[in-house]
């Protein structure tokens, strides 16, 4: 599991169980069986709080901060960006070789829509336990057959083995169903005389 | 060559859970700001003082009651967005490579698969599951009974490559 997928499930799983305990305590407050509270609310003092001198800034931080912290939050929920280039085996004291990621990920897509199994192929790379791990999600073409993919996928990732050799990048391939067709509308309109 | 890449599997509910909740907390924030500068810069009054003298005096009620249910109706959800596994989305194909399918996709490669056999006047995925694919076969009245069983073997010989937990079933009719 991610550290993004385990951060959302813990914001998930404080927000859950902080709303059950605040509606079992409203809940209870008319009942009495656990917190015998009942009475009336008072609010006063903090009414005798907001009317402080100090209270507008001390609300205006406090806001700013939340609205800081919900922003970065937010942020955080962006779609991970595909790594752009990656160093090679031939980078040494005197000099990086980088291979540009992008051109690799469009050269398997052309190559796996070549094979006349698949169409809208668009793929990325990311790293994933220490590893580079490319996606390439697709379309099955309506004419594809599972031997023809599995062929496809075969070769594509042969092919990335070589282009970064020393077993250094992995390679998943997802095909999603071909695109339905939408049967065309009639011009003609059929009209029943009675 | 196995591919060591997580299985794909669809977004947590959490993780839509989990930015409501940073844009709420982000909008909640705004909002405090802003009724904290308004008065201050404007002939706008500050929310709170008439927000509080409303709660002032509240006692518990039917209203509360049904108010606290809801919320831990809310807060419930939330737990369980937070504890329910991400749902697998693809089948692994039997390859060296790291290929996956949709079931919705394999059922579309059967179905095409299934209609282009021969005293096949039609077909349709009747269900698509990750561990059963039910294809729908309406067959030429003239044919006989075990074209159906010829079918199901011909489908399956096509579909080899899926996995052995999902089966691809035929269910055959006779055209009227």
């Amino acid at each position: 599991m991610s550290g993004r997928c385990l951060s959302s499930r813990a914001a998930a799983l404080a927000a859950g169980l902080l709303l059950v305990l605040a509606g079992l305590a409203l809940v209870d407050w008319r009942q009495g069986v656990v917190l015998s509270t009942g009475g009336r609310v008072r609010t006063g003092t903090v009414a005798g709080l907001v009317d402080a001198t100090w209270w507008p800034w001390a609300q205006g931080a406090g806001g700013l901060a939340l609205a800081l912290l919900g922003l970065l939050w937010l942020a955080s929920h962006r779609p991970r960006r595909s790594l752009r280039e990656v160093p090679v085996g031939s980078s040494d004291r005197t000099g990086t070789v980088v291979l540009a990621l992008d051109g690799v990920a469009r050269a398997l897509c052309e190559q796996v829509e070549a094979s006349g199994t698949t169409t809208e192929a668009r793929a990325g790379f990311h790293r994933a336990h220490g590893r580079l791990v490319g996606v390439l999600e697709a379309r099955l073409s309506e004419d594809a057959d599972l031997d023809g993919v599995v062929a496809a996928a075969e070769e594509a990732t042969r092919d990335l083995r070589r282009a970064l050799p020393g077993d250094a990048a992995d390679l998943q391939l997802r095909w999603r169903a071909p695109r339905t067709r939408r049967p065309a509308r009639s011009r003609r309109a059929t009209v029943r005389l009675e | 060559m196995t591919g060591r890449a997580a299985e794909p599997r669809r977004r947590a509910a959490a993780t839509t859970v989990s930015f409501l909740l940073s844009l709420a907390l982000g909008v909640a924030g705004v909002l405090l700001a802003l009724d904290a500068v308004l008065p201050a810069t404007t002939a706008h009054d500050s929310a709170l003082p008439p927000l509080l003298a409303d709660l002032d005096g509240l006692t518990a009620s039917a209203a509360t009651t049904a108010a606290g249910a809801g919320v831990v109706l809310v807060g419930a959800v939330l737990v369980l967005s937070a504890l329910v596994p991400r749902r697998r989305t693809h089948l692994r194909l039997r390859s060296e490579a790291d290929a996956w399918i949709t079931p919705r996709a394999a059922a579309a490669l059967a179905v095409r698969s299934a209609s282009r056999h021969p005293g096949v006047v039609g077909a349709d995925a009747e269900r698509i599951a990750r561990r059963r694919i039910v294809v729908g076969v309406t067959r030429d009245s003239e044919r006989s009974d075990d074209a159906a069983d010829v079918l199901q073997e011909s489908l399956r010989a096509e579909l080899a490559r899926l996995p052995a937990t999902t089966t691809v079933e035929v269910r055959s009719r006779v055209a009227p």
